[in-house]
Protein backbone atom coordinates (compact mmCIF):
# COMPACT_ATOMS: atom_id res chain seq x y z
CA UNK A 1 0.00 0.00 0.00
CA UNK A 2 3.11 1.85 0.94
CA UNK A 3 4.27 1.91 -3.07
CA UNK A 4 0.70 2.98 -4.13
CA UNK A 5 0.60 5.63 -1.84
CA UNK A 6 3.95 7.29 -2.96
CA UNK A 7 3.38 6.45 -6.46
CA UNK A 8 -0.18 7.98 -6.60
CA UNK A 9 1.49 11.37 -5.17
CA UNK A 10 4.30 11.24 -7.87
CA UNK A 11 1.78 10.54 -10.45
CA UNK A 12 1.67 14.71 -10.54
CA UNK A 13 4.93 15.21 -9.91
CA UNK A 14 4.14 18.90 -10.78
CA UNK A 15 2.06 19.31 -8.13
CA UNK A 16 3.80 17.26 -5.75
CA UNK A 17 7.14 19.60 -5.95
CA UNK A 18 5.33 22.49 -5.68
CA UNK A 19 3.80 21.03 -2.46
CA UNK A 20 6.81 19.79 -1.36
CA UNK A 21 8.40 23.16 -2.30
CA UNK A 22 5.78 25.26 -0.13
CA UNK A 23 5.43 23.32 2.70
CA UNK A 24 9.43 23.43 2.88
CA UNK A 25 9.31 27.27 3.17
CA UNK A 26 6.41 26.70 5.79
CA UNK A 27 9.01 24.40 7.93
CA UNK A 28 11.89 27.20 7.14
CA UNK A 29 9.71 29.42 8.49
CA UNK A 30 8.95 28.15 11.90
CA UNK A 31 12.26 26.26 12.41
CA UNK A 32 13.57 29.43 11.62
CA UNK A 33 11.00 31.55 14.41
CA UNK A 34 12.07 29.10 16.94
CA UNK A 35 16.11 29.31 15.58
CA UNK A 36 15.57 32.89 16.31
CA UNK A 37 13.86 32.26 19.76
CA UNK A 38 16.43 29.75 20.82
CA UNK A 39 19.37 32.20 19.66
CA UNK A 40 17.79 35.34 21.25
CA UNK A 41 17.72 33.39 24.44
CA UNK A 42 20.95 32.06 24.01
CA UNK A 43 22.45 35.93 23.05
CA UNK A 44 20.86 37.56 25.66
CA UNK A 45 22.16 35.06 28.51
CA UNK A 46 25.67 34.63 27.12
CA UNK A 47 27.51 36.68 29.52
CA UNK A 48 26.06 35.27 32.32
CA UNK A 49 26.32 31.42 31.50
CA UNK A 50 29.72 31.84 30.24
CA UNK A 51 30.78 34.21 33.42
CA UNK A 52 32.11 30.96 35.27
CA UNK A 53 30.80 31.93 38.32
CA UNK A 54 28.01 30.38 40.56
CA UNK A 55 26.36 33.50 41.94
CA UNK A 56 25.01 36.59 40.70
CA UNK A 57 24.75 39.27 43.62
CA UNK A 58 21.78 41.89 42.21
CA UNK A 59 20.13 45.39 42.91
CA UNK A 60 16.79 44.32 44.15
CA UNK A 61 13.80 44.36 41.28
CA UNK A 62 17.19 44.27 38.51
CA UNK A 63 15.07 42.91 35.64
CA UNK A 64 17.33 41.64 33.34
CA UNK A 65 21.19 41.62 32.64
CA UNK A 66 21.19 44.49 30.05
CA UNK A 67 19.30 46.59 33.03
CA UNK A 68 21.06 46.39 35.85
CA UNK A 69 21.04 48.97 38.72
CA UNK A 70 24.15 49.96 40.60
CA UNK A 71 25.04 48.68 44.04
CA UNK A 72 27.95 49.95 46.58
CA UNK A 73 31.02 48.25 45.71
CA UNK A 74 31.50 47.03 49.23
CA UNK A 75 29.37 44.40 48.45
CA UNK A 76 31.94 43.04 46.93
CA UNK A 77 34.02 42.06 50.34
CA UNK A 78 31.00 41.43 52.12
CA UNK A 79 30.19 38.32 49.64
CA UNK A 80 33.53 36.92 49.71
CA UNK A 81 33.24 37.03 53.81
CA UNK A 82 29.99 34.43 53.31
CA UNK A 83 30.65 30.74 54.49
CA UNK A 84 31.27 28.81 50.95
CA UNK A 85 31.96 31.60 48.78
CA UNK A 86 35.82 30.88 47.54
CA UNK A 87 35.89 33.84 45.15
CA UNK A 88 33.97 37.35 44.58
CA UNK A 89 34.53 39.91 41.30
CA UNK A 90 32.91 43.04 41.12
CA UNK A 91 31.21 43.40 37.51
CA UNK A 92 29.70 46.97 35.64
CA UNK A 93 26.97 47.49 33.35
CA UNK A 94 26.22 50.38 31.77
CA UNK A 95 25.00 51.94 28.18
CA UNK A 96 26.77 54.13 26.72
CA UNK A 97 27.37 55.77 22.94
CA UNK A 98 30.20 54.91 21.04
CA UNK A 99 31.49 58.42 18.88
CA UNK A 100 32.67 57.06 15.13
CA UNK A 101 35.19 59.03 13.49
CA UNK A 102 32.51 60.03 11.01
CA UNK A 103 30.97 61.73 13.70
CA UNK A 104 27.38 58.73 13.91
CA UNK A 105 26.83 57.62 17.19
CA UNK A 106 26.46 54.09 18.41
CA UNK A 107 24.32 52.79 21.27
CA UNK A 108 26.72 50.33 23.54
CA UNK A 109 26.49 48.27 26.30
CA UNK A 110 29.74 48.56 28.16
CA UNK A 111 30.72 46.10 30.58
CA UNK A 112 33.67 46.68 33.16
CA UNK A 113 35.08 43.68 34.06
CA UNK A 114 37.28 43.46 37.94
CA UNK A 115 40.98 41.62 38.08
CA UNK A 116 40.47 38.52 36.99
CA UNK A 117 38.60 39.38 34.07
CA UNK A 118 35.14 37.21 35.18
CA UNK A 119 32.28 37.74 33.04
CA UNK A 120 34.66 38.89 30.17
CA UNK A 121 34.97 37.73 26.41
CA UNK A 122 35.41 33.91 26.51
CA UNK A 123 35.82 33.66 22.65
CA UNK A 124 38.90 36.09 21.83
CA UNK A 125 39.96 36.39 18.32
CA UNK A 126 42.97 38.88 18.82
CA UNK A 127 44.47 40.14 22.13
CA UNK A 128 43.90 38.56 25.53
CA UNK A 129 40.99 39.46 27.65
CA UNK A 130 43.60 40.80 30.48
CA UNK A 131 44.03 44.01 28.33
CA UNK A 132 41.35 45.70 29.77
CA UNK A 133 43.48 46.90 32.07
CA UNK A 134 45.57 48.82 29.76
CA UNK A 135 45.25 52.51 30.08
CA UNK A 136 41.97 53.16 27.88
CA UNK A 137 42.12 49.93 26.30
CA UNK A 138 38.56 48.09 25.21
CA UNK A 139 37.46 45.22 23.47
CA UNK A 140 34.91 44.80 20.62
CA UNK A 141 33.38 41.73 19.02
CA UNK A 142 34.25 40.92 15.35
CA UNK A 143 30.57 41.16 14.45
CA UNK A 144 30.18 44.72 14.50
CA UNK A 145 33.66 46.14 13.85
CA UNK A 146 31.81 47.88 10.81
CA UNK A 147 28.95 49.21 12.99
CA UNK A 148 31.58 50.86 15.11
CA UNK A 149 33.87 52.22 12.38
CA UNK A 150 37.00 49.93 13.63
CA UNK A 151 39.46 48.72 11.12
CA UNK A 152 42.07 47.76 13.25
CA UNK A 153 43.90 47.44 16.68
CA UNK A 154 44.86 50.39 18.19
CA UNK A 155 42.24 52.63 16.48
CA UNK A 156 40.72 54.79 19.03
CA UNK A 157 37.53 56.33 19.45
CA UNK A 158 35.28 58.10 22.42
CA UNK A 159 33.08 56.59 24.79
CA UNK A 160 30.70 60.10 26.15
CA UNK A 161 34.29 62.22 25.14
CA UNK A 162 36.64 60.06 26.80
CA UNK A 163 39.34 58.18 24.70
CA UNK A 164 39.17 54.56 24.43
CA UNK A 165 41.51 52.66 22.51
CA UNK A 166 40.74 48.63 20.80
CA UNK A 167 43.25 46.71 21.96
CA UNK A 168 41.19 43.26 21.92
CA UNK A 169 38.66 41.81 19.44
CA UNK A 170 36.70 38.88 20.69
CA UNK A 171 33.96 36.68 18.46
CA UNK A 172 30.35 35.90 18.60
CA UNK A 173 30.28 37.57 21.87
CA UNK A 174 26.46 39.79 20.82
CA UNK A 175 23.85 41.01 22.51
CA UNK A 176 20.51 41.01 21.59
CA UNK A 177 19.74 44.54 21.70
CA UNK A 178 22.02 45.09 18.69
CA UNK A 179 24.22 47.38 20.92
CA UNK A 180 27.65 46.10 21.04
CA UNK A 181 29.22 45.35 24.05
CA UNK A 182 32.88 47.15 24.87
CA UNK A 183 34.69 45.41 27.63
CA UNK A 184 37.04 47.29 29.85
CA UNK A 185 37.69 47.64 33.08
CA UNK A 186 35.58 47.98 35.76
CA UNK A 187 37.83 51.69 36.45
CA UNK A 188 37.66 52.86 33.07
CA UNK A 189 34.01 51.58 32.94
CA UNK A 190 33.16 54.29 35.52
CA UNK A 191 35.63 56.48 33.79
CA UNK A 192 33.39 56.78 30.84
CA UNK A 193 30.03 57.14 32.48
CA UNK A 194 29.86 60.15 34.77
CA UNK A 195 26.79 59.53 36.13
CA UNK A 196 28.05 56.28 38.39
CA UNK A 197 30.50 57.03 41.40
CA UNK A 198 33.41 55.54 41.91
CA UNK A 199 32.66 52.64 44.37
CA UNK A 200 29.53 51.71 42.46
CA UNK A 201 29.50 48.09 40.60
CA UNK A 202 26.31 46.91 38.71
CA UNK A 203 27.15 42.83 39.98
CA UNK A 204 29.25 40.86 42.42
CA UNK A 205 30.00 37.98 40.75
CA UNK A 206 30.70 34.90 43.26
CA UNK A 207 32.18 30.77 42.78
CA UNK A 208 31.12 28.93 45.46
CA UNK A 209 33.49 26.24 47.38
CA UNK A 210 33.81 22.69 45.74
CA UNK A 211 30.94 20.51 46.77
CA UNK A 212 28.99 23.79 48.17
CA UNK A 213 25.43 23.64 46.58
CA UNK A 214 24.81 27.48 44.88
CA UNK A 215 21.16 27.50 46.31
CA UNK A 216 22.31 27.46 49.44
CA UNK A 217 25.14 29.84 49.47
CA UNK A 218 22.58 31.88 47.72
CA UNK A 219 20.44 31.70 50.89
CA UNK A 220 23.46 32.80 52.92
CA UNK A 221 24.36 35.30 50.74
CA UNK A 222 21.12 36.83 50.77
CA UNK A 223 20.83 36.41 54.29
CA UNK A 224 24.11 38.15 55.29
CA UNK A 225 23.75 41.40 52.48
CA UNK A 226 21.47 43.70 53.01
CA UNK A 227 20.04 45.30 50.25
CA UNK A 228 20.25 42.90 47.01
CA UNK A 229 19.03 39.74 45.62
CA UNK A 230 21.19 36.84 45.42
CA UNK A 231 20.56 34.40 42.47
CA UNK A 232 22.07 31.09 40.55
CA UNK A 233 23.86 31.84 37.65
CA UNK A 234 20.65 29.97 36.12
CA UNK A 235 18.17 32.18 37.71
CA UNK A 236 19.57 34.88 36.53
CA UNK A 237 19.70 33.66 33.12
CA UNK A 238 16.49 33.03 32.81
CA UNK A 239 15.41 35.93 34.65
CA UNK A 240 17.29 38.03 31.41
CA UNK A 241 15.62 35.36 28.93
CA UNK A 242 12.11 36.21 30.66
CA UNK A 243 12.32 39.71 30.97
CA UNK A 244 13.19 40.01 26.76
CA UNK A 245 10.99 37.24 25.90
CA UNK A 246 7.76 38.19 27.90
CA UNK A 247 7.96 41.01 29.18
CA UNK A 248 9.15 43.25 25.80
CA UNK A 249 6.69 40.88 24.06
CA UNK A 250 9.69 39.28 21.58
CA UNK A 251 8.79 35.94 22.51
CA UNK A 252 5.12 36.68 21.99
CA UNK A 253 5.55 37.48 18.58
CA UNK A 254 8.22 34.99 17.80
CA UNK A 255 6.06 32.62 18.99
CA UNK A 256 3.05 33.23 16.81
CA UNK A 257 4.89 33.16 13.87
CA UNK A 258 5.76 29.98 14.92
CA UNK A 259 2.37 28.92 15.31
CA UNK A 260 1.35 30.86 12.16
CA UNK A 261 3.86 28.50 10.08
CA UNK A 262 2.78 25.08 11.89
CA UNK A 263 -0.60 26.27 10.88
CA UNK A 264 -0.49 27.25 7.75
CA UNK A 265 1.48 24.22 6.86
CA UNK A 266 -1.40 21.95 7.99
CA UNK A 267 -4.15 24.12 6.02
CA UNK A 268 -1.64 23.45 3.12
CA UNK A 269 -0.56 20.03 3.11
CA UNK A 270 -4.69 19.17 4.53
CA UNK A 271 -5.72 20.80 0.71
CA UNK A 272 -2.82 19.21 -1.11
CA UNK A 273 -4.38 15.83 0.10
CA UNK A 274 -7.89 16.23 -0.08
CA UNK A 275 -7.32 17.42 -3.80
CA UNK A 276 -5.25 14.27 -4.28
CA UNK A 277 -7.76 12.01 -2.52
CA UNK A 278 -10.37 13.31 -4.39
CA UNK A 279 -8.79 13.11 -7.75
CA UNK A 280 -7.92 9.70 -6.53
CA UNK A 281 -11.53 8.74 -5.49
CA UNK A 282 -12.47 6.40 -8.22
CA UNK A 283 -9.17 4.29 -7.75
CA UNK A 284 -9.88 4.19 -4.09
CA UNK A 285 -13.11 2.93 -5.37
CA UNK A 286 -11.68 0.00 -7.49
CA UNK A 287 -9.18 -0.51 -5.07
CA UNK A 288 -12.32 -0.58 -2.64
CA UNK A 289 -14.31 -2.91 -5.09
CA UNK A 290 -11.26 -5.00 -5.63
CA UNK A 291 -11.77 -6.47 -1.18
CA UNK A 292 -9.27 -3.81 -0.36
CA UNK A 293 -10.16 -3.08 3.28
CA UNK A 294 -10.91 0.98 3.55
CA UNK A 295 -7.79 0.87 6.68
CA UNK A 296 -5.27 0.11 3.75
CA UNK A 297 -6.78 2.89 1.92
CA UNK A 298 -6.91 5.14 4.81
CA UNK A 299 -3.31 4.09 5.43
CA UNK A 300 -2.59 4.93 1.50
CA UNK A 301 -3.63 8.93 2.81
CA UNK A 302 -1.75 8.62 5.94
CA UNK A 303 1.75 7.62 4.16
CA UNK A 304 0.73 10.37 1.21
CA UNK A 305 0.65 13.12 4.30
CA UNK A 306 3.85 11.80 5.95
CA UNK A 307 5.87 11.39 2.58
CA UNK A 308 4.78 15.03 1.73
CA UNK A 309 5.86 16.17 5.15
CA UNK A 310 8.86 14.71 5.34
CA UNK A 311 9.96 15.88 1.59
CA UNK A 312 9.15 19.29 3.01
CA UNK A 313 10.69 19.06 6.22
CA UNK A 314 13.87 17.52 4.34
CA UNK A 315 14.13 20.29 2.13
CA UNK A 316 13.04 22.87 4.74
CA UNK A 317 15.64 21.47 6.83
CA UNK A 318 18.56 21.91 4.34
CA UNK A 319 16.99 25.80 4.36
CA UNK A 320 17.95 25.92 8.16
CA UNK A 321 21.43 24.71 8.14
CA UNK A 322 22.07 27.44 5.48
CA UNK A 323 20.09 30.10 7.32
CA UNK A 324 21.40 29.04 10.40
CA UNK A 325 25.65 28.81 8.85
CA UNK A 326 24.63 32.33 6.98
CA UNK A 327 23.25 34.02 10.26
CA UNK A 328 26.32 32.49 12.50
CA UNK A 329 28.58 35.79 12.95
CA UNK A 330 25.45 38.10 12.48
CA UNK A 331 23.61 40.11 15.14
CA UNK A 332 21.08 37.52 15.36
CA UNK A 333 22.11 33.83 15.06
CA UNK A 334 19.49 31.37 13.99
CA UNK A 335 20.58 28.45 16.94
CA UNK A 336 18.87 25.11 18.26
CA UNK A 337 19.37 21.97 19.99
CA UNK A 338 19.06 18.12 19.05
CA UNK A 339 16.16 18.26 21.31
CA UNK A 340 14.21 21.54 20.05
CA UNK A 341 14.62 20.50 16.25
CA UNK A 342 13.31 16.57 17.21
CA UNK A 343 10.21 18.78 18.54
CA UNK A 344 9.81 20.91 15.60
CA UNK A 345 10.15 17.98 13.28
CA UNK A 346 7.60 15.73 15.32
CA UNK A 347 5.09 18.39 15.70
CA UNK A 348 5.03 19.46 12.23
CA UNK A 349 4.24 16.03 11.07
CA UNK A 350 1.67 15.36 13.50
CA UNK A 351 0.36 19.00 11.91
CA UNK A 352 0.86 16.71 8.24
CA UNK A 353 -0.79 13.82 9.73
CA UNK A 354 -4.10 16.31 11.38
CA UNK A 355 -4.19 17.10 8.17
CA UNK A 356 -4.76 13.97 6.53
CA UNK A 357 -7.98 14.00 8.65
CA UNK A 358 -10.65 15.75 5.88
CA UNK A 359 -9.02 12.66 3.14
CA UNK A 360 -9.71 9.91 5.33
CA UNK A 361 -13.25 10.82 6.15
CA UNK A 362 -13.87 11.29 2.43
CA UNK A 363 -12.27 7.78 2.15
CA UNK A 364 -14.11 6.22 4.75
CA UNK A 365 -17.12 7.49 3.20
CA UNK A 366 -16.05 5.86 0.07
CA UNK A 367 -18.99 3.82 -2.07
CA UNK A 368 -17.14 1.02 -3.54
CA UNK A 369 -20.51 0.94 -5.80
CA UNK A 370 -18.95 4.13 -7.31
CA UNK A 371 -16.49 2.03 -9.29
CA UNK A 372 -19.37 1.66 -11.55
CA UNK A 373 -20.19 5.15 -11.99
CA UNK A 374 -16.85 6.02 -12.91
CA UNK B 1 -23.89 -24.15 -5.89
CA UNK B 2 -21.40 -21.06 -5.76
CA UNK B 3 -23.74 -18.63 -5.95
CA UNK B 4 -27.41 -18.28 -4.78
CA UNK B 5 -30.09 -15.03 -4.72
CA UNK B 6 -33.45 -15.32 -3.04
CA UNK B 7 -35.49 -12.71 -3.43
CA UNK B 8 -33.35 -9.86 -3.52
CA UNK B 9 -34.75 -6.67 -3.84
CA UNK B 10 -33.27 -3.02 -3.75
CA UNK B 11 -35.01 0.09 -3.14
CA UNK B 12 -33.67 3.39 -3.43
CA UNK B 13 -35.02 6.17 -1.57
CA UNK B 14 -38.46 5.81 0.05
CA UNK B 15 -42.24 7.36 -0.59
CA UNK B 16 -42.99 9.07 -4.00
CA UNK B 17 -39.65 9.50 -4.84
CA UNK B 18 -38.63 5.93 -3.99
CA UNK B 19 -37.54 3.52 -7.19
CA UNK B 20 -37.25 -0.15 -6.87
CA UNK B 21 -34.15 -0.81 -8.84
CA UNK B 22 -33.91 -4.77 -7.98
CA UNK B 23 -37.61 -6.49 -7.42
CA UNK B 24 -37.13 -10.01 -6.18
CA UNK B 25 -34.64 -11.60 -7.82
CA UNK B 26 -33.36 -15.21 -7.20
CA UNK B 27 -30.37 -16.71 -8.81
CA UNK B 28 -28.46 -19.74 -8.57
CA UNK B 29 -25.00 -20.51 -10.78
CA UNK B 30 -22.72 -22.91 -10.98
CA UNK B 31 -19.18 -23.13 -11.00
CA UNK B 32 -18.26 -22.81 -14.67
CA UNK B 33 -21.39 -21.04 -15.76
CA UNK B 34 -21.29 -18.58 -18.15
CA UNK B 35 -24.33 -15.55 -17.92
CA UNK B 36 -25.23 -12.88 -19.88
CA UNK B 37 -26.88 -10.41 -18.29
CA UNK B 38 -28.86 -8.16 -20.52
CA UNK B 39 -31.75 -5.52 -19.82
CA UNK B 40 -32.57 -1.59 -21.13
CA UNK B 41 -30.68 1.08 -19.38
CA UNK B 42 -31.77 1.49 -15.92
CA UNK B 43 -33.03 -1.90 -15.75
CA UNK B 44 -31.24 -2.83 -12.72
CA UNK B 45 -28.01 -4.53 -14.33
CA UNK B 46 -25.99 -3.04 -11.92
CA UNK B 47 -27.72 -2.54 -9.11
CA UNK B 48 -28.06 -6.20 -9.34
CA UNK B 49 -23.93 -6.86 -10.00
CA UNK B 50 -23.18 -4.22 -7.23
CA UNK B 51 -25.41 -7.14 -4.85
CA UNK B 52 -23.71 -10.03 -6.33
CA UNK B 53 -20.15 -8.33 -5.90
CA UNK B 54 -20.65 -7.35 -2.38
CA UNK B 55 -20.76 -3.65 -3.23
CA UNK B 56 -23.83 -2.83 -1.81
CA UNK B 57 -26.95 -4.22 0.68
CA UNK B 58 -29.95 -5.34 -0.83
CA UNK B 59 -32.72 -3.87 0.53
CA UNK B 60 -34.61 -7.12 1.36
CA UNK B 61 -33.74 -11.21 0.50
CA UNK B 62 -30.37 -12.72 1.12
CA UNK B 63 -27.40 -14.35 -0.76
CA UNK B 64 -25.63 -17.14 -0.53
CA UNK B 65 -21.48 -17.86 -1.94
CA UNK B 66 -20.36 -21.25 -1.77
CA UNK B 67 -22.84 -21.99 0.72
CA UNK B 68 -22.13 -19.14 3.03
CA UNK B 69 -25.00 -16.40 3.89
CA UNK B 70 -23.08 -12.64 2.73
CA UNK B 71 -23.32 -10.84 5.99
CA UNK B 72 -24.31 -7.16 3.79
CA UNK B 73 -23.58 -5.13 7.30
CA UNK B 74 -20.40 -6.43 8.30
CA UNK B 75 -18.83 -4.14 6.15
CA UNK B 76 -15.07 -5.73 6.86
CA UNK B 77 -16.81 -9.09 5.84
CA UNK B 78 -17.90 -7.49 2.98
CA UNK B 79 -14.78 -6.22 1.58
CA UNK B 80 -12.88 -10.14 2.74
CA UNK B 81 -15.63 -11.69 0.20
CA UNK B 82 -14.89 -9.32 -2.78
CA UNK B 83 -11.24 -10.21 -1.96
CA UNK B 84 -11.31 -14.07 -1.83
CA UNK B 85 -14.30 -14.82 -3.59
CA UNK B 86 -14.89 -12.40 -6.78
CA UNK B 87 -13.01 -10.91 -9.94
CA UNK B 88 -14.44 -7.78 -10.99
CA UNK B 89 -13.72 -6.66 -15.08
CA UNK B 90 -15.06 -2.70 -15.04
CA UNK B 91 -16.02 -1.24 -18.12
CA UNK B 92 -13.19 1.01 -18.72
CA UNK B 93 -10.65 -1.66 -17.15
CA UNK B 94 -10.03 0.99 -14.84
CA UNK B 95 -5.86 -0.43 -14.17
CA UNK B 96 -3.70 1.95 -11.83
CA UNK B 97 -1.78 4.26 -14.52
CA UNK B 98 1.03 4.91 -12.48
CA UNK B 99 1.66 1.59 -12.05
CA UNK B 100 3.09 -1.26 -14.55
CA UNK B 101 0.53 -4.46 -15.80
CA UNK B 102 2.26 -6.98 -13.87
CA UNK B 103 2.21 -4.49 -10.45
CA UNK B 104 -1.59 -3.70 -11.77
CA UNK B 105 -1.98 -7.36 -11.26
CA UNK B 106 0.37 -8.23 -8.05
CA UNK B 107 -1.30 -5.95 -5.85
CA UNK B 108 -4.40 -7.58 -6.20
CA UNK B 109 -3.03 -10.96 -5.98
CA UNK B 110 -0.67 -9.84 -2.50
CA UNK B 111 -4.40 -8.75 -1.18
CA UNK B 112 -5.53 -11.63 -1.79
CA UNK B 113 -3.13 -13.21 0.15
CA UNK B 114 -0.71 -14.56 -2.27
CA UNK B 115 2.56 -13.52 -1.07
CA UNK B 116 4.46 -11.47 -3.28
CA UNK B 117 6.79 -14.24 -5.60
CA UNK B 118 3.27 -16.32 -5.71
CA UNK B 119 1.17 -13.28 -6.92
CA UNK B 120 4.41 -12.32 -9.57
CA UNK B 121 4.68 -15.84 -11.25
CA UNK B 122 0.41 -16.00 -11.13
CA UNK B 123 0.43 -12.46 -13.58
CA UNK B 124 3.06 -13.57 -15.59
CA UNK B 125 0.96 -17.03 -16.66
CA UNK B 126 -2.17 -15.36 -16.63
CA UNK B 127 -0.75 -12.31 -18.58
CA UNK B 128 0.76 -15.13 -21.04
CA UNK B 129 -2.28 -16.93 -21.02
CA UNK B 130 -4.03 -13.62 -22.32
CA UNK B 131 -1.54 -12.72 -24.95
CA UNK B 132 -0.34 -9.86 -23.49
CA UNK B 133 3.11 -10.94 -21.93
CA UNK B 134 4.85 -8.32 -23.97
CA UNK B 135 3.21 -5.77 -21.69
CA UNK B 136 4.29 -6.84 -18.48
CA UNK B 137 6.65 -3.96 -17.63
CA UNK B 138 4.85 -1.81 -19.82
CA UNK B 139 1.80 1.02 -18.06
CA UNK B 140 -1.39 0.92 -18.77
CA UNK B 141 -1.21 4.45 -20.89
CA UNK B 142 0.88 2.85 -23.58
CA UNK B 143 -1.48 -0.18 -24.05
CA UNK B 144 -4.67 -0.05 -26.22
CA UNK B 145 -8.15 -0.50 -25.50
CA UNK B 146 -8.15 -4.11 -26.08
CA UNK B 147 -4.94 -4.64 -24.42
CA UNK B 148 -5.85 -3.02 -21.15
CA UNK B 149 -9.29 -5.09 -20.82
CA UNK B 150 -7.22 -8.23 -21.21
CA UNK B 151 -5.44 -7.22 -18.42
CA UNK B 152 -8.15 -6.20 -16.52
CA UNK B 153 -9.46 -9.96 -16.91
CA UNK B 154 -5.98 -10.94 -15.92
CA UNK B 155 -6.29 -8.94 -12.95
CA UNK B 156 -9.78 -10.77 -11.80
CA UNK B 157 -8.36 -13.89 -12.19
CA UNK B 158 -4.81 -13.69 -10.46
CA UNK B 159 -6.46 -14.61 -7.08
CA UNK B 160 -8.81 -17.41 -8.70
CA UNK B 161 -11.94 -16.52 -7.33
CA UNK B 162 -15.16 -18.70 -7.59
CA UNK B 163 -17.24 -15.46 -9.67
CA UNK B 164 -16.52 -13.36 -12.43
CA UNK B 165 -18.35 -10.29 -12.49
CA UNK B 166 -17.95 -7.65 -15.87
CA UNK B 167 -20.02 -5.03 -16.30
CA UNK B 168 -19.86 -4.53 -19.89
CA UNK B 169 -16.43 -5.05 -20.41
CA UNK B 170 -16.90 -4.58 -24.57
CA UNK B 171 -18.54 -1.24 -24.30
CA UNK B 172 -15.67 0.56 -24.88
CA UNK B 173 -14.20 -1.55 -27.56
CA UNK B 174 -15.06 -2.28 -31.30
CA UNK B 175 -16.55 -5.18 -32.18
CA UNK B 176 -13.70 -7.39 -32.98
CA UNK B 177 -11.54 -6.25 -29.70
CA UNK B 178 -14.97 -6.76 -27.89
CA UNK B 179 -15.63 -9.95 -29.73
CA UNK B 180 -11.85 -11.22 -28.31
CA UNK B 181 -11.92 -9.97 -24.68
CA UNK B 182 -15.94 -11.86 -24.10
CA UNK B 183 -13.85 -15.15 -25.53
CA UNK B 184 -11.26 -15.19 -23.42
CA UNK B 185 -13.31 -14.18 -20.39
CA UNK B 186 -15.62 -17.21 -20.92
CA UNK B 187 -12.72 -19.50 -22.26
CA UNK B 188 -10.89 -18.46 -19.15
CA UNK B 189 -13.72 -18.69 -16.68
CA UNK B 190 -14.55 -22.49 -17.28
CA UNK B 191 -10.31 -23.09 -17.09
CA UNK B 192 -10.67 -21.61 -13.80
CA UNK B 193 -13.74 -23.14 -12.70
CA UNK B 194 -15.37 -20.10 -12.06
CA UNK B 195 -19.29 -18.43 -12.36
CA UNK B 196 -19.33 -15.26 -14.82
CA UNK B 197 -21.96 -13.03 -14.84
CA UNK B 198 -20.91 -10.58 -18.07
CA UNK B 199 -23.52 -7.77 -18.45
CA UNK B 200 -24.14 -6.16 -21.76
CA UNK B 201 -25.85 -4.56 -24.31
CA UNK B 202 -24.77 -6.14 -27.34
CA UNK B 203 -27.11 -9.39 -28.25
CA UNK B 204 -24.20 -10.58 -30.84
CA UNK B 205 -22.44 -11.76 -27.65
CA UNK B 206 -25.06 -13.73 -26.65
CA UNK B 207 -24.21 -17.20 -28.59
CA UNK B 208 -20.93 -16.95 -26.83
CA UNK B 209 -22.44 -17.66 -22.84
CA UNK B 210 -24.04 -20.68 -21.36
CA UNK B 211 -26.57 -18.71 -19.75
CA UNK B 212 -28.56 -15.54 -20.83
CA UNK B 213 -30.23 -13.65 -17.97
CA UNK B 214 -32.67 -10.66 -19.18
CA UNK B 215 -33.56 -8.19 -16.64
CA UNK B 216 -36.00 -5.16 -16.86
CA UNK B 217 -37.57 -2.99 -14.08
CA UNK B 218 -36.06 -4.70 -11.61
CA UNK B 219 -36.66 -8.25 -12.40
CA UNK B 220 -35.36 -10.99 -13.88
CA UNK B 221 -36.40 -13.65 -16.70
CA UNK B 222 -34.24 -16.61 -17.19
Amino acid sequence: MTAIAVRMLLENASRMIITTIGIAFLFFLTAAQVGLLVGWCNTCSAIIRNADADIWVIAQKTPCFDYGTPIPEHRIPQVRSVPGVVWAEGFFMAWNTWQRHDGAQVNVEVVGLDDHCVGGPWNMRDGDCDVVHYPDAVIVDETFLRQLGVERLGDEFELYGTRCIVRGICREVRTMTASPFIFTSIAKARDFDKRYRNDQVTYVLARCAAGESPEEVRNRIAAAVPHVEALTSREFAIRTMKYWMLETGLGITVVVTAVLGFSVSTVVVSQTLYTITQDNLPKYAMLSALGFAHWKLALAVLVQSVTLGMSGWAAGSAMYDQAAAASATTPIPLQTTPLIFAAITAAFLASCVIASFLSLKAVFRLDPAEVFRA
Amino acid sequence: MILQCTNLTKEFGSGRTGHRALDAVSLALERGDTCALLGPSGSGKTTLLSVIGCLLAPSEGGMKIDGEEVPFRRKRRLAAIRRLYIGFVFQHAQLLPFMTMIENLVIVGENAGLGLRQSVRRAEELLDRLGVADLRHKKPAVASGGERQRVAVARALIHSPPILLADEPTAALDWENGQKVVELLTEQSKTENAALITVTHDTRLIPMFSRTLHIDSGRLAV
